[in-house]
């Protein structure tokens, strides 16, 4: 069953296009990543899915309803994004103690955990963190409203590698014995391929991928070697990527081409190289 | 839990800032006040010492509002409580706010009374145009304006929130633009003094809360229309 379900979405602000005609769906109990270059789109996508936005025309549903100014739907979904404003007379402690009302499915136990695996002062005023600490606070919201539906947007900006690491880790171990929907937008694309189970592209407004995340792994190429030998093998294949150095080809394939690989080295390409590619401001030589 | 009831209890979680900020105030103004008067004797006429130390009770309750929404509204639609909630919400909270300020008020205005002036002459709160001899009509004339005091710094704060810096210089500038062509209007037919007359011979419980209750009902209501529209 789809948790979110989007069809012909459009958003205009004033002379500028946000999304266009943009159809998806994420299935239930998944990881899905929503990437995209700066302003593609994402950001106001996800505002949607949670009713924060009001888009100009096409058809959402969250857990097959609307969701704008809608209680029931919106009591499964939790949006941690980057530029969360957070009170900022509150605490840490009090932050969580608001999140822990407005969640259903609040965790306190894995809350504290979590506290203590970031080494977040709980008793420092919020205006008094760090960048990095403050992400932390709300990938802990995140991560223990265990809500249905939960969309994190660039969720840790500042945060260190080892901090990053935790993340991933507690996010895959929770998801394990509690799945959910999660939504990760980040331009850290490396670092969540292997937690990522689908995959959506953003470019400009549009979708230009959507499709599973392992599927994706496996079609697309890097395929090195001589010009010649290269062109022979990428022939019928629009590449995504190209680039020579001394009479070495070195080609971006969106699939394996159905011949033998005689001359070149052909390797997967990593999810990252994919989307850099796939976008409309990638290189396209 | 319903929605509304969640929205309220997390705008309270932090119950001082919400509440307590304006008695804190009146506290301390109390305490200067008093100390004032024991030390000077200036109340010790005949006609008593009068002060408006009062006022930073409802001067200090004017940033709550704009804490609400554009600090906590963005926070709570993060954790995905509708708008519609956060109006309901912020309506009980404020109207709890000017129970809360119409009683608390009138209590002190009583003990005020009771204690001549709190000992030493001195009228923060039983101001004659304030006097009202009915209990409920004195809490009225100390918790309407509370609340109404509360729906114009909500709207602002509402103006802020949809329509930015800018929008909030175009409040300003039109809601002076309306004043200087009213001001003007009367000044041109003559008829500001009326106005005036009709204002001195109103009791001053309508004064003090029925037009309140208007401005409260104007405010109000468009600060929850800005709240529907609000982006985050």
């Amino acid at each position: 069953m789809s948790a979110v379900f989007v069809e012909d979405l459009t958003m205009r602000y004033r002379g500028h296009t946000a999304l266009d005609g943009v159809g998806l769906e994420f299935q239930e109990n998944s990881i899905h990543g929503l990437l995209g270059r700066n302003g593609a789109g994402k950001t106001t996508l996800m505002r949607i899915l949670t009713g924060q936005e009001f888009a100009t025309s096409g058809r959402v549903e969250v857990f097959g309803q609307p969701p704008r100014e809608n209680s029931a739907v919106l009591s499964r979904v939790c949006f941690i994004r980057e530029s969360l404003k957070y009170p900022t007379n509150f605490k840490v402690r009090e932050a969580l103690a608001a999140a822990a009302i407005a969640c259903d499915a609040w965790d306190a136990a894995f809350a504290e955990r979590l506290v203590r695996d970031f080494a977040l002062p709980a008793h420092r005023p919020l205006k008094k963190l760090s960048r990095g600490q403050l992400s932390a606070v709300g990938i802990i919201i995140g991560l223990a409203s265990r809500a249905p539906l939960t969309l994190f947007d660039e969720p840790y900006l500042g945060l260190d590698a080892v901090a990053r690491q935790v993340f991933y880790d507690r996010l895959l171990e929770d998801f394990a014995e509690h799945p959910r929907t999660i939504v990760l937008s980040t331009h850290l694309i490396d670092e969540v391929a292997d937690l990522l189970e689908h995959v959506v592209l953003i470019d400009a407004g549009r979708v230009v991928i959507d499709a599973d995340a392992d599927e994706l792994r496996g079609q697309a190429v890097s395929v090195a070697g001589s010009a010649e030998a290269v062109s022979a093998y990428a022939q019928g294949v629009a590449p995504l990527h190209r680039s020579e150095l001394a009479g070495r080809l070195r080609v971006a394939l969106p699939r394996r081409p159905a011949r033998p690989a005689d001359g070149v080295s052909v390797e997967p390409l990593s999810l990252q190289d994919l989307i850099v590619f796939s976008t409309s401001q990638g290189d396209r030589k | 839990m319903n929605p509304t009831s969640k929205a309220v209890r997390v705008q309270i979680l932090k119950w001082n800032q919400t509440f307590a900020i304006p008695w804190y105030s009146l506290a301390l103004a109390i305490t200067l006040v008093v100390a004032i008067y024991a030390v000077v004797g200036g109340g010790a006429s005949d006609s008593g010492g009068h002060t408006g130390a009062a006022t930073i009770f409802y001067a200090s309750s004017a940033g709550t509002q704009l804490w609400l929404i554009n600090q906590l509204f963005p926070f709570c639609m993060a954790m995905s409580v509708t708008r519609g909630a956060f109006v309901r919400a912020t309506m009980l909270v404020v109207a709890a706010e000017a129970v809360i300020a119409g009683v608390g008020l009138t209590v002190l205005d009583r003990i005020e009374r009771a204690t001549d002036g709190w000992f030493v002459h001195v009228q923060l709160l039983d101001l004659p145009y304030l006097h009202q001899e009915n209990v409920f009509a004195q809490a009225l004339v100390y918790g309407v304006p509370m609340a109404a005091i509360s729906a114009v710094m909500a709207c602002v704060g509402a103006v802020f929130r949809t329509f930015g810096q800018l929008g909030l210089w175009v409040f300003g500038m039109g809601a002076a633009f309306l004043a200087a062509v009213v001001f003007a209007a009367l000044t041109l037919t003559h008829t500001a003094r009326s106005v005036g007359h009709f204002f001195a011979s109103q009791p001053s419980l309508a004064n003090l809360a029925l037009y309140p209750l208007v401005v409260l009902a104007v405010f109000g209501g468009a600060w929850a229309l800005l709240m529907m529209r609000a982006r985050i």
